[in-house]
C-alpha cells in the first residue's frame, strides 16, 4: 500500500540519535572501571575491559552511520541538519574518548601510582562519567522538544540542565587542574614514558566531560529563536 | 449502441469515479487523526462516509457546471449532441482510470485536474485546439502553485497561532482549554459562512450576505459555548489526562469531519457533473447550457465515495495512521483546518483549488512553523511530476476511449 503522505514523512532521525547516545554512555561508564583495573594493576581485568569498550564504540559506529545515512539532503527537519549532524559527532567523539582512553592505558604497564594522584584522578573520572549522563539526560528530551517545537515550559527545563551541565564541567575541569598539579608534585614517581602516557590519559578523561558539554550546546542551538 | 447502454455505461463509469474519489483523497486526510490517535480506524471509515455523503449530497452540485462548460464550449456541440455524451463518458472514464493508478500508486492527484484534462483532451479532437477554454485550463495550472502555497502559508499561520499561543505559555494545557473555545468559533464561523457563501445549491436557500454573517456568528457562539462546556465538564477528565493535545486531538476531530464535508462537497461533482450531462443529453437530444443534477445523481456520487472509502480507502487511513504517528493532534489540526478553509474559501472565489493539492502544502507549512521532525522533500519532486502528469494522460487516454465507443456505435 503506497501514499503519498508516508512517502511525505521520514523516519525522525531524533529517535536513533538518542539510541547512539545511549550506547555512547555505555562506552563512558567503561572508564571508571578501567582506570580501577588499571590502578590495582589487574592486567587480564583491563585487557578484557578494554576489548569490551572498543567492540562498544564499534557498535556506537554502526549507529552512528546508520544515523548519517538517513538524514539526506532533502530532509526537512525543525532543526538544522548541520546542528543536528554536529550533536551526534560530539557524541561519537566521547565514544571515540573512551576507546582511546583503553587503549592508551594498556598500551604500557603503568606502575603503581601514588595515593594522592590516584584519589584525585578517580574523582576527575565520576565528575566526567556524571557530565556525560547528564548530557544523555539532555538527548532523552529531544523526543518532548521535537512535540513542544523546542519552546515552553520543556525546553526551558532542558535549559536549566544545560546550564547544570555547563556548572559540573567547570567543576571537572577544576579537579582536572588539581590533578595535574597533584601529578608533577609527585613527578619523581614517574618514569618519563609513563608521564606521557598519563597525561594523554588525563586529557582523554578530561574530553569525556568537554565533548559531552559541546553536545548539548549543539543542542542549546536547536532551542534558539 | 442503443441509448439507454449508453446511460448504463455512463452510471457505471460515474459510479467508479465516485468510488476513486473515495478510494483516495479523503483517506490520507482521516489517516492522520487515527495516526494521532484521535479517531481508531472504524470511526475515521465511518465519520469519513456520512460527511463525505452528507457534503455530497446537500452542498455538491454547484462546480458542476463550471467543469462541464468552463473547459470546452458547448455550442460546438449544437448539431450533434450525442457527441458531448460519448465525450463525456470517455473523459469520465478516463478520469478514473487516472485515478485509480495514482491511488494504487500512492500519488497525490487532483480529482478535478483529471476530468478537467480528460475534457481538454477530447474537446480538441473534436472541436480543436479553440474548443478549449484555454482561461480555465490556465486557472487548473494556476492551481498546482497557488493551492500548495496558500495550504502552506495558512497552516503555517494556524500552527505558529497555536505554538505561540499554547505550546510556548507556562502551561501549555490550561492554555489549549482557553483558547479551544475560540478556535472552534473561528472554524464553525468559516465553515458556515462558505458553506452559505458556495450556497447549499439543494436547500434552495437565498439569503443576503447580513443574513449569512449572522447564521455564521450564531452558530460560531454555538460551538464556542459547547466547546466551553464540554471542557468545563471534563477538567480533569480524559481530555487534561493527555495535557494540551487531548484538548486537540477533540479539534482534529472536529477538523477532520469538516475536510471530509468540504472534499464531499467539492469533489462529487467530477463524477456526477458529466454524468448528469450524458443523462441529460440522451433525454434531450440537445445540448443546453446548464443540466440540472437531479437529487438521485448525487446519491449514487455520495454512495460510490461511500463505497470507495469501505473497500480501499480504509486500507489507505490504516497505512497511513500507522506509519504516520508523530503527527500529534495539534500539528493534525492546523494541516487539516488549514486544508479544509484553503478549499472552500477557493471555491468560493471560483478557484479550482484541489484538496490534495492544499493537503500536501498544509503539512509541508506545518513543518516550516518547526511542526514535523522530519519530512522528506525529495517526495515532493515526483509529487509534483504526477501534477504534470494528469492532464496529459487524462486527455490522451479520453481522446482513446472516445475513438473506442464511436467504433462501438
Amino acid at each position: 500500500m503506497n501514499s503519498w503522505l508516508t512517502s511525505l514523512f521520514a523516519r525522525s532521525p531524533f529517535g536513533p540519535i538518542q539510541e547512539h547516545q545511549h550506547k555512547v554512555q555505555e562506552c563512558a561508564e567503561m572508564v571508571p572501571q578501567i582506570i580501577e583495573a588499571c590502578l590495582r594493576q589487574d592486567q587480564e581485568l583491563l585487557r578484557r575491559l578494554v576489548k569490551e569498550v572498543s567492540r562498544k564504540e564499534n557498535e556506537a559506529d554502526e549507529i552512528k552511520n546508520h544515523v548519517r545515512d538517513q538524514l539526506p539532503r532533502s530532509l526537512f527537519m525543525p532543526v538544522s541538519r548541520g546542528d543536528l549532524l554536529q550533536v551526534l559527532s560530539a557524541q561519537d567523539a566521547i565514544a571515540d574518548n573512551a576507546e582511546d582512553l583503553g587503549v592508551l592505558i594498556s598500551m604500557r604497564k603503568m606502575e603503581p601510582v601514588p595515593d594522592e594522584v590516584a584519589e584525585l584522578l578517580l574523582r576527575l573520572v565520576h565528575k566526567c562519567i556524571q557530565v556525560v549522563r547528564q548530557s544523555t539526560e539532555v538527548v532523552d528530551y529531544l523526543g518532548t522538544l521535537v512535540h513542544s517545537s523546542f519552546a515552553g515550559p520543556e525546553a526551558q527545563k532542558v535549559l536549566e540542565l544545560i546550564d547544570d551541565l555547563d556548572r559540573e564541567e567547570h567543576e571537572a575541569d577544576k579537579i582536572q587542574d588539581q590533578l595535574a598539579k597533584a601529578f608533577f608534585r609527585n613527578e619523581d614517581h614517574f618514569k618519563p614514558a609513563a608521564i606521557f602516557l598519563w597525561m594523554k590519559i588525563f586529557n582523554k578523561v578530561g574530553d569525556l566531560a568537554n565533548f559531552a558539554e559541546k553536545m548539548t550546546h549543539r543542542v542549546r542551538l536547536f532551542m534558539a529563536k | 449502441m442503443t441509448p439507454q447502454i449508453l446511460l448504463w455505461l455512463a452510471g457505471i463509469v460515474g459510479l467508479y469515479m465516485a468510488w476513486n474519489i473515495g478510494a483516495n483523497d479523503v483517506a490520507n486526510a482521516m489517516g492522520t487523526s487515527v495516526g494521532s490517535r484521535a479517531l481508531t480506524l472504524r470511526q475515521a471509515v465511518v465519520l469519513a462516509g456520512l460527511l463525505e455523503f452528507a457534503g455530497a449530497v446537500l452542498v455538491g452540485g454547484y462546480v458542476t457546471d463550471t467543469v462541464r462548460n468552463g473547459i470546452v464550449a458547448p455550442t460546438i456541440f449544437t448539431d450533434e449532441p450525442m457527441q458531448l455524451a460519448y465525450g463525456m463518458t470517455a473523459a469520465l472514464a478516463a478520469a478514473a482510470i487516472w485515478l485509480n493508478l495514482a491511488t494504487v500508486l500512492g500519488w497525490p492527484v487532483s480529482t478535478t485536474h483529471s476530468i478537467v484534462g480528460a475534457l481538454a483532451g477530447f474537446g480538441i479532437i473534436v472541436g480543436g485546439l479553440g474548443a478549449v477554454n484555454w482561461g480555465t485550463l490556465g486557472k487548473v495550472v494556476s492551481s498546482w502553485v497557488i493551492s500548495p502555497l496558500i495550504g502552506g502559508l495558512t497552516s503555517f499561520l494556524v500552527y505558529m497561532l497555536i505554538r505561540k499561543r499554547v505550546m510556548e505559555t507556562a502551561d501549555p494545557t490550561a492554555a489549549a482549554h482557553r483558547h479551544a473555545p475560540m478556535l472552534v468559533a473561528g472554524m464553525m464561523f468559516i465553515l458556515t459562512l462558505s458553506m452559505l457563501f458556495k450556497g447549499l445549491k439543494n436547500l434552495h436557500l437565498h439569503l443576503l450576505w447580513w443574513q449569512s454573517s449572522g447564521m455564521a456568528l450564531a452558530l460560531a457562539l454555538l460551538g464556542h459555548l459547547v466547546t466551553k462546556l464540554v471542557l468545563r465538564r471534563s477538567p480533569h477528565g480524559p481530555v487534561s489526562q493527555h495535557g494540551e493535545e487531548g484538548v486537540f486531538r477533540h479539534l482534529q476531530v472536529a477538523s477532520a469531519a469538516f475536510v471530509a464535508f468540504a472534499h464531499g462537497a467539492n469533489d462529487v461533482a467530477n463524477a456526477v457533473g458529466p454524468m448528469a450531462a450524458v443523462f441529460a443529453i440522451v433525454d434531450t437530444r440537445s445540448v443546453g447550457q446548464c443540466v440540472p443534477v437531479s437529487p438521485w445523481i448525487l446519491l449514487v456520487g455520495g454512495t460510490g465515495i461511500v463505497i470507495g472509502l469501505a473497500t480501499y480507502g480504509y486500507k489507505v487511513i490504516a497505512t497511513v495512521g500507522s506509519r504516520i504517528t508523530e503527527v500529534t493532534p495539534s500539528r493534525g489540526f492546523a494541516a487539516e483546518i488549514s486544508a479544509a478553509i484553503t478549499v472552500l474559501v477557493g471555491s468560493k472565489l471560483g478557484l479550482p483549488l484541489s484538496t490534495t493539492h492544499t493537503l500536501v502544502g498544509a503539512v509541508v507549512g506545518v513543518g516550516f512553523a518547526r511542526g514535523m521532525s522530519a519530512l522528506n522533500l525529495g517526495v515532493i519532486r515526483s509529487i509534483i511530476a504526477s501534477w504534470l502528469l494528469t492532464i496529459p494522460f487524462a486527455a490522451g487516454v479520453c481522446i482513446g476511449l472516445y475513438y473506442l465507443l464511436l467504433a462501438l456505435v
